[in-house]
């Protein structure tokens, strides 16, 4: 009988830790500085990811385009992977003009949120746009669009519009009328700079879901050949279709390619256990800079390059951005 | 152990935290769906939890593998083009081309719908192959259709960008030289011989795709390489 009571409270006092550390996980304050900075970083690769789309639109989406709108109502392809119509109304309209208007609203509410003006609006509406323009694209996405799809997703949950945004300068001119007249609609539509469980619900995702991406890049590549020979580096750079630098010289330096592979490899693979001890952050966000850049200068993927560092700003988390749970919050 | 403060109330707190499991294992289920695929199919466990997010997972594009240059870097696909105008005069292009797809990303897109044909390809006249069964020869006869649907829309496109010249379309595999055999013989990366035409029906040496009557076909052999870069 007393086993047993000792094994209940036993339970019950892990189970009330798990929860506390649950809680601390994902429901304290946080700044959104950091958020904000990518806000505006994924903003501007969106808006130019649009603007290349907006020149050359037909060949992407409408009658004439690669992936046709016709192949869209195909019974054949119901099922498939390819069934992705039923996503994305533009499967559906057929007028050029209609399509190229709503390019054109869809770049002016990307850069709205770039710049951070009526963000808790034009955030979700970013998003769903750009979530219909990748179901759209079936055939034509890669990693960039990936990324820049899910920071949106994320960011658009926190109020990044309360800092180096035009939502932050309205605020402070209007910060008395809205104290004055105690309006929630402006003082939610113009959040003043506090700390935000949102924000760190926005950061907590962002950081888990890079985890998930770098751990599955990792374990995909644990399946072949050349990662664990270290040769991986020289079929990647040796790809004419990705070179934007001709690499080719490495080949004279098989230790450096060798070093390069297995960095890489090992990295990718153990991200998602060695991002979070505070000891061994700077090492993998230093390894995950060199990474990227690399992929942007030399494997001509400047746009997924980019993203990908900027994604990483998730993990910076200086100390004061942590506030302590009995300062002042919003949701 | 005294209970903690924190900004939002208990019971908001266990609704989003339902709201953040479900989210996280649909970030967490696409890839290990993918990985866990075998001869069998999908691992029965991953198949039961994945499903009912299924829907969830492709309407936020979650449902991704992020199997980048994995599980070994490859080699590219291609399509090249063959224009011929009414004269029978004719011009090869390469696609992606970096002279006519500008800027970058441009280009990448480009690369990705090349790649993406390529994916989907299955070999013509399926009837004649390993097996009669129909059970077996049936589905991939739906992929052979899927196939041609999108290579068929390419060839349209394409025939809208050249005004309506004859339009011929063939898959190209741009093989990477091996280290030991690029030491060896350093050879630019562009080598004729490096681009190797992909068959369309099974056993056959070299293939030209056709869109219906529309497009002759170029001789078995012929060499339409001619890269722009």
């Amino acid at each position: 009988m007393m086993n047993r009571n000792f094994l209940v409270h036993a339970g019950k006092d892990w189970w009330k830790q798990v929860a506390t550390q649950w809680n601390r996980f994902w429901f304290v304050p946080r700044k959104v500085g950091v958020l904000a900075t990518m806000r505006i970083i994924f903003g501007g690769l969106l808006l130019y990811s649009h603007l290349i789309l907006a020149i050359h639109l037909e060949d992407f989406i409408g009658n004439q385009a690669w992936v046709s709108q016709q192949l869209g109502q195909h019974p054949s392809l119901e099922g498939s992977d390819l069934d992705l119509f039923s996503m994305s109304y533009l499967w559906d309209v057929q007028t050029q003009g209609i399509l190229r208007l709503h390019q054109m609203f869809t770049i002016l509410v990307t850069g709205f949120w770039c710049v951070g003006f009526l963000t808790r609006v034009t955030g979700p509406l970013c998003w769903f746009l750009q979530l219909m323009c990748v179901h759209r694209l079936t055939g034509a996405l890669f990693g960039f669009d990936q990324i820049i799809t899910y920071a949106v997703m994320y960011l658009m949950i926190a109020p990044t519009g309360m800092r180096y945004s035009i939502d932050a300068w309205l605020r402070a001119k209007i910060s008395d009328r809205i104290t004055s007249q105690k309006s929630i609609l402006l003082d939610w539509l113009f959040p003043g700079n506090r700390s935000s469980v949102s924000a760190n619900i926005a950061t907590r995702l962002f950081q888990i879901h890079l985890c998930v991406i770098y751990l599955f890049g990792g374990l995909s590549k644990s399946r072949g050949v050349t990662w664990w020979d270290g040769s991986a580096t020289w079929y990647s750079i040796s790809n004419l279709e990705y070179q934007s630098i001709d690499m080719t010289w490495i080949a004279n330096y098989p230790m450096v390619i060798a070093t390069l592979t297995t960095v890489t490899f090992l990295w990718e693979l153990s991200y998602a256990a060695l991002i979070w001890p505070r000891l061994t952050r700077p090492v993998v966000l230093s390894i995950a800079l060199g990474v990227h850049l690399g992929i942007a200068s030399a494997l001509g993927m400047a746009t997924f390059g980019f993203a990908m560092i900027a994604a990483n700003l998730c993990f910076i988390e200086p100390r004061q951005e942590i506030l302590s749970e009995d300062q002042t919050a919003v949701c | 152990m005294p209970s903690e403060k924190f900004a939002t109330s208990g019971g908001t707190r266990k609704v989003v935290s339902i709201l953040l499991v479900t989210h996280v294992l649909a970030i967490l289920l696409p890839p290990l769906s993918l990985q866990s695929r075998g001869p069998m199919g999908i691992s029965p466990l991953i198949s039961t939890l994945m499903q009912p997010l299924e829907a969830y997972c492709q309407f936020l594009y979650i449902d991704r593998g992020y199997a980048f240059f994995a599980p070994d870097p490859g080699p590219s696909h291609l399509i090249q083009i063959r224009v011929e105008d009414a004269n029978g005069e004719s011009n090869d292009f390469l696609y992606p081309n970096l002279e006519r797809q500008w800027p970058r990303l441009l280009y990448h897109r480009h690369f990705m719908l090349t790649e993406f044909l390529h994916a989907l390809h299955r070999p013509k006249h399926l009837e004649n192959a390993m097996s009669s069964e129909e059970t077996y020869v049936q589905p991939l006869q739906v992929e052979r259709d899927r196939y041609e649907l999108v290579r068929d829309s390419y060839l349209r496109h394409l025939q809208e960008e050249f005004e309506g010249k004859r339009i011929s379309i063939r898959r190209i595999e741009h093989q990477l030289p091996s280290y030991d055999l690029y030491m060896a013989d350093p050879r630019p990366l562009n080598h004729p011989a490096s681009y190797l035409p992909l068959p369309d029906h099974l056993g056959a040496d070299v293939d030209v795709d056709l869109s219906e009557s529309m497009i002759e076909p170029a001789s078995s052999g012929d060499r339409l390489i001619s890269r722009e870069r």
